[in-house]
């Protein structure tokens, strides 16, 4: 019990600290006058609740719109959905285990004689609360979205119940899969680990035979939606939230923490890089991710570096790097290239080229669609300078043979899933394809060459696309002229090709 | 002592000289190189050396082609160094303090992809060669994000020394490095010393035991070289210690062997 209140009292600081931080984003500085605060505090209470307002608002309308048999009927699906949210997640947390502790928890808790049950349960809830609030927004909306037909004046307490509902449900649900996965992680355990994973059939079973015990849970959210709950299913609740804490801490108690530790290594790395880093450090953490994953794998000799000549040499090397990540990195490729083609053909499909919203979402797009896998080993020696200079090759060469393996994949993907959805024009078509996934190619290496004779620096990639982009939609809509339009994406093509051939000379050619 | 690129001077007649010219580099309002001018001999071992922050890998990046300096020449032969070197033959390697290396690739198959690259006939004795002098031959097939840092430092001069560089310079090699680490690292040098090559290396602090060829002390944004008579002193000003630095005198052939004059370089060779 010590160890308990001790941990939430850290965790309680911790909140406070992190509280404060987020209370600076909203302009809330714990130096500021109290006569400042209190009218920050008004500003967002405001703003809160005009943006629930908003909600609340938005969702009666969408209720009214719909037939008074319809709305229920979505409460009727929901069971099965939860039930394959519990599932779903049972799924994550058994295949990796769920505590996610951070480089001050493993220097200081994780090895110090604390209560493991104490310490696990401390981390569900500070991993939990948020999803978990997130969650009961959501349930409360839908509750009285159910509502608002049938029964209007009731749909305020469906929202309420629904969304104290939820929370009950989305705790046990975390709970409980909480503590099967770290039974699985316990020093000794006395059921075969390797046997939990019959729990997944039998939860599907269970859900198949006897639904009124699978699917109890979505059946008690959309009851408490419909009609005030029971005291008695109040007391069900809270009991098997006990329960399941209790197993929890049971569960923990003789977990083997070197394993937790481990497995927390790299969410560790990235804890440390801040509350923005999903923002500023995506490349990082994805590199902390990979090396991660790299660290795990068997270290497979593909061979595939060849000496045949320099581009074979560069592009063997980048078709290992990428078989390293993933030995299904072809086919990855090509279903990636399948969606972009899946999606241009659909927009071609049902827009109209002689319309100017059409080509500016086409170039939008493409400014978003940036494929940080279709050059990395480029990216990898063009943003280290050091691996730089041992690719005595100029930069256009090193470009191509280090994109061709990922761009040729791509591409087919592509051809392929615009082949089926207009096949009529897939000539054309292809050949666009072709050049405007060399421009976008190109645009991705200015953004790692350091500098070219013409910029003096680095291009960010939306930059150079929208610049590519503005005369190839402006001919392709003025003119409606296919070939005219590929003339000039050949044109753009040509002067770049030309950019990156004049790209620093690290090498003098 | 510092007597060996005396003896090799009598070979070069006359002087194959890299030459640094009114090299400044700012960060920003901060001067961080001014007006930086000195000259490398071939088949030398020089040691730039200066406090923390005195601007010395700065030095050796815009050296190495990775910053531009903001005005000054780099000089093979009167013609400018990264022209000198062709697409297929680009000898100028730098190691940085702190390499990275491609997270996908092993050890060995960063040594593979660079033989293969400079074409090299004899690549894999030689990379059999430098891994088991640096003693990593039993770490090929790891992955070098896992590797200690001082394995990685080895790992780093090993690619560079893979090229037989012409031109090599190296921030604060030794660093990271073990004894028996450096002793192979100034074997090496030495080696590609007798091969003629340029080499610079940064520290920050003076090696025990082993001297440079040459010592070039970098402080208020400009290099000087120091000859043996100002080696304690410059050793006694890089520990903190109050200076009680003399200017060295720049007349003496020893003290500037950047002189173009060659004379003065057989002078002392004769004398010794």
């Amino acid at each position: 019990m010590n160890d308990l209140i001790t941990l939430l009292r850290l965790e309680a600081k911790r909140l406070k600290s992190k509280a404060a931080y987020w209370l600076r984003v909203l302009g809330m500085d714990p130096k500021d006058t109290h006569f400042y605060r209190i009218y920050v505090g008004l500003f967002w209470l405001y703003w809160v609740f005009f943006m629930w307002a908003y909600a609340t608002e938005s969702v009666y309308q969408m209720s009214r719109m719909l037939p008074l048999d319809v709305a229920p009927s979505i409460g009727q699906g929901l069971p099965i959905l939860i039930f394959m949210a519990q599932v779903a997640y049972l799924f994550i947390v058994f295949r990796k285990q769920p505590a996610r502790l951070s480089g001050a928890d493993i220097a200081y808790l994780a090895i110090s004689p604390v209560h493991r049950g104490a310490l696990m349960w401390v981390n569900l809830l500070r991993n939990t609360w948020l999803p978990i609030f997130g969650l009961a927004v959501v349930s409360c909306l839908l509750g009285m979205f159910q509502a608002f037909p049938t029964s209007p004046d009731y749909a305020g307490f469906a929202g309420l119940y629904a969304a104290i509902m939820m929370v009950f449900i989305a705790y046990t649900s975390s709970a409980a899969a909480w503590a099967i996965s770290l039974y699985r992680l316990q020093a000794k355990a006395t059921i075969n680990r390797q046997a939990l994973w019959a729990i997944f059939p039998a939860m599907i079973l269970l859900a198949l035979w006897l639904p009124q015990v699978g699917l109890w849970p979505g059946h008690v959210w959309a009851s408490a939606a419909m009609s005030t709950p029971a005291l008695p299913l109040w007391l069900v609740l809270v009991a098997l939230s006990v329960i399941a804490t209790i197993m929890l801490v049971l569960s923990a108690r003789r977990v083997d923490m070197p394993i937790i530790i481990e497995a927390n290594q790299m969410y560790a790395r990235i804890a440390r890089l801040g509350p923005y880093a999903g923002y500023y450090a995506r490349d990082l953490i994805a590199r902390i991710q990979k090396q991660h994953k790299l660290m795990k794998k068997k270290r497979i000799r593909f061979s595939l570096i060849t000496e045949r000549n320099d581009f074979v040499t560069l592009l063997s090397q980048s078709m290992l790097m990428s078989m390293r990540v993933s030995v299904l990195s072809p086919l990855q490729l090509i279903g990636q290239g399948l969606l972009m083609g899946s999606l241009a053909g659909t927009l071609l499909s049902v827009s109209s080229l002689s319309q100017v919203q059409t080509w500016v979402v086409i170039l939008l797009a493409l400014m978003m669609s940036r494929r940080p896998d279709i050059i990395p080993t480029f990216r990898s020696a063009m943003q280290q300078p050091w691996l730089r200079q041992f690719l005595p090759v100029p930069i256009p060469q090193v470009l191509a043979a280090h994109s061709l393996y990922s761009f040729a994949l791509i591409y087919v993907g592509c051809v392929i899933a615009l082949g089926l959805s207009i096949p009529a024009h897939i000539p054309m078509v292809s050949l666009f394809v072709l050049a405007i996934g060399l421009i976008l190619t190109i645009c991705q290496a200015f953004e790692v060459i350091p500098e070219t004779n013409v910029f003096k620096r680095t291009l960010p990639y939306e930059t150079a696309v929208l610049v590519c982009g503005i005369p190839i939609v402006l001919v392709g809509f003025i003119s409606q002229d296919a070939f005219l339009t590929l003339a000039t994406t050949l044109a753009v093509l040509g002067i770049l090709g030309y950019l990156l051939d004049a790209s620093y000379p690290f090498f003098q050619k | 002592m510092p007597q060996k690129h005396i003896e090799r001077s009598t070979t070069y007649k006359v002087p194959t000289m890299l030459n640094v010219r009114n090299l400044s580099y700012s960060y920003g309002p901060h001067h961080v190189l001014q007006d930086v001018s000195f000259a490398l001999y071939p088949g030398e071992i020089a040691m730039l050396v200066g406090r923390n922050g005195a601007g010395k890998s700065t030095l050796l990046r815009c050296l190495a082609g990775w910053s531009k300096p903001g005005a000054g020449t780099i000089t093979v032969n009167e013609i400018e160094l990264h022209q000198a070197q062709s697409a297929k033959d680009p000898k100028v390697i730098f190691v940085p303090d702190v390499p990275d290396f491609y997270d996908e690739l092993t050890v060995w198959e960063h040594l593979e992809l660079i033989g293969n690259l400079y074409h090299m006939a004899d690549w894999e004795d030689e990379a059999i060669r430098l891994l088991d002098v640096f003693e990593l031959e039993d770490i090929e097939t790891a992955f070098p994000f896992s590797l200690s840092r001082g394995m990685r430092q080895k790992l780093a001069i090993i690619m560079a020394l893979m090229v037989s560089p012409q031109v090599i310079f190296l921030d604060e090699p030794f660093g990271p490095l073990d004894i028996n680490a450096i002793e192979t690292v100034w074997q090496e040098l030495e080696s590609l010393q007798q091969q003629g090559a340029y080499i610079l290396m940064s520290s920050h602090m003076l090696p025990e035991g082993k001297h440079a060829d040459r010592h070039l002390l970098l402080q208020h944004q400009q290099t000087q070289f120091v000859d043996a008579a100002h080696f304690n002193n410059m050793s006694s000003l890089l520990n903190y210690e109050e200076p009680d630095y003399e200017e060295p005198d720049t007349e003496t052939p020893l003290a500037d062997p950047s002189s173009d004059d060659p004379s003065l370089v057989d002078e002392v060779a004769s004398d010794e």
